[in-house]
């Protein structure tokens, strides 16, 4: 039973109330998964401390990078014209999660705390390369992406922190991003398969570095080194696509489920790869940054 | 807490972690807002916070202080039912009527946002609305008939639900 909410004004009280009230007390933003996690009776803290008065809810440029406040919702970034122009991708990524009733409250920092391999934003924000900053007592500190997810429903948040915003590189030419969220069953459902592809490329098409990551598949969202390696230095030929394709598929341990077969999920990977890599290399072909990108769909 | 609700200013002494749509079916007596999965998915507890849909079953009481909700009971105008609810009757758009405040208010949040969607965003903003008895068909009917009078002919080819 919640005996209290708590509604800490700034980071210094939200961390103040963290540390007197310690296991027994659960940060909430937007809610909508700490509820449900509340209703299924997997948690059942004491007190709940707020963060909806912290002003982090801000999306802006700031030079080098697009800063997503650790409160801006999913439905906020979604439709954010400065992520929409920088990355239509991540935009993308933050437009299918579950449906519009849970993006209109569910936050960013929420989704990253949470650690849920099947979530969406993580898969695109790994393969940009995100920085996460955290607050604990006075001292922010960032958190890079590649050392953020550890396991499942774990990540590199300790007890103490608060997320406070994610950054991700503003758009350099060149490079470019695509997200696939593959679905099996109704559209607020988590993904078959997650995937994304970013690039770096010169000449028409050939790519001298590359990302690509993969989430639902294995208990954490990971970058497939392998598939990588595969692409880097080199055009996105049939034979070089179907080599990353089938390194990624190795390296995921997708769970056989109601979305599908482990290996009906490999398969995915081989197929999906391929298209989500000639995607994002037509994003990084489409011109420097702030040009038109692609609509979203 | 305080807070508007349909239009009226209310002050409420409650468990901050109430579940708004308890506070709303129990301390307000505005019944209208159903429960069904009580998970987020089913949508028969949409109520809309500062016009946004939202679960009623997810938020907690705490997060409507100070804000704007408007439920099922504050779409119509005095006896005038709302353009939503008039041509939810039209279409046929409910049956066993569980489901219906939840279709009529994430309805209203669509065309607020949009007044002429497409079938497209139709599906996108409704699709976490579920329904058992209508086959969806007269839902989405009754929003084209309010969007686009005269939209409402289901035999082109392109019309999908």
């Amino acid at each position: 039973m919640v005996q209290e909410v708590v509604e800490p004004t700034t980071l210094d009280e939200a961390c103040a109330a963290l540390a007197e009230y310690g296991d027994s007390a659960k940060l909430i933003a937007g809610g909508t998964a700490l509820v449900l996690l509340m209703r299924q009776r997997l948690l059942s803290p004491d007190r709940l401390i707020a963060l909806h008065r912290l002003p982090l809810a801000t999306i802006e440029e700031t030079g080098p990078a697009v800063a997503l406040g650790a409160l801006a919702t999913h439905a906020q970034i979604a439709e954010s014209e400065v992520v929409r122009r920088h990355y239509p991708a991540l935009a993308a990524s933050f437009a299918g999660v579950g449906s519009r009733r849970i993006r209109n409250l569910g936050t960013i920092g929420g989704n990253l705390a949470q650690g849920d391999p099947h979530l969406d934003p993580p898969v695109a924000l790994l393969a940009l390369g995100a920085t996460i900053a955290v607050w604990d007592n006075g001292a922010e500190r960032e958190i890079a992406a590649d050392q953020f997810f550890i396991d499942y429903f774990e990540t590199a948040l300790g007890g103490a922190d608060v997320i406070t915003g994610i950054r991700v590189p503003a758009r350099l030419a060149r490079t470019g991003l695509s997200f696939v969220k593959y679905l099996t069953r109704s559209k607020d459902d988590y993904a078959a398969v997650d995937l994304a592809v970013w690039v770096r490329i010169s000449g028409d098409d050939t790519i001298d570095d590359a990302r690509v990551t993969l989430g639902s598949v294995g208990p954490r969202v990971f970058r497939a080194h392998g598939a990588e390696d595969v692409l880097k230095g080199g055009r996105p030929t049939h034979r070089r696509l179907s080599q990353a394709g089938d390194d990624a598929a190795r390296a995921s341990t997708p769970d056989s489920d109601v979305r599908g077969s482990g290996s009906y999920k490999r398969d995915l990977i081989r197929v999906l790869l391929p298209r989500a890599v000639r995607s994002a290399v037509r994003d990084a072909a489409r011109g420097e940054p702030g040009a038109k990108g692609a609509t979203i769909k | 807490m305080r807070l508007t609700v349909n239009g009226n200013e209310v002050e409420l002494s409650v468990d901050p972690a109430k579940r708004l749509v308890d506070v709303l079916r129990d301390d307000l007596q505005l019944t209208g807002t159903k429960i069904g999965c009580e998970i987020g998915v089913c949508g028969a507890c949409t109520v809309l916070l500062d016009d946004e849909p939202v679960s009623g079953c997810l938020t907690l009481a705490f997060q409507a202080n100070g804000r704007r909700v408007r439920t099922i009971e504050g779409l119509a105008s005095g006896e005038s039912l709302h353009p939503v609810q008039l041509a939810f009757i039209e279409t046929g758009a409910f049956q066993c009527g569980f489901c219906t405040p939840g279709q009529i208010v994430a309805a209203v949040a669509l065309l607020e946002r949009v007044a002429n969607p497409t079938e497209d965003e139709i599906t996108e903003a409704m699709s976490g609305n579920l329904c058992r008895c209508t086959g969806y068909y007269p839902i989405a009917a009754a929003i084209r008939a309010v969007a686009a009078p005269g939209r409402h002919d289901s035999s082109r080819a392109d019309d999908r639900v």
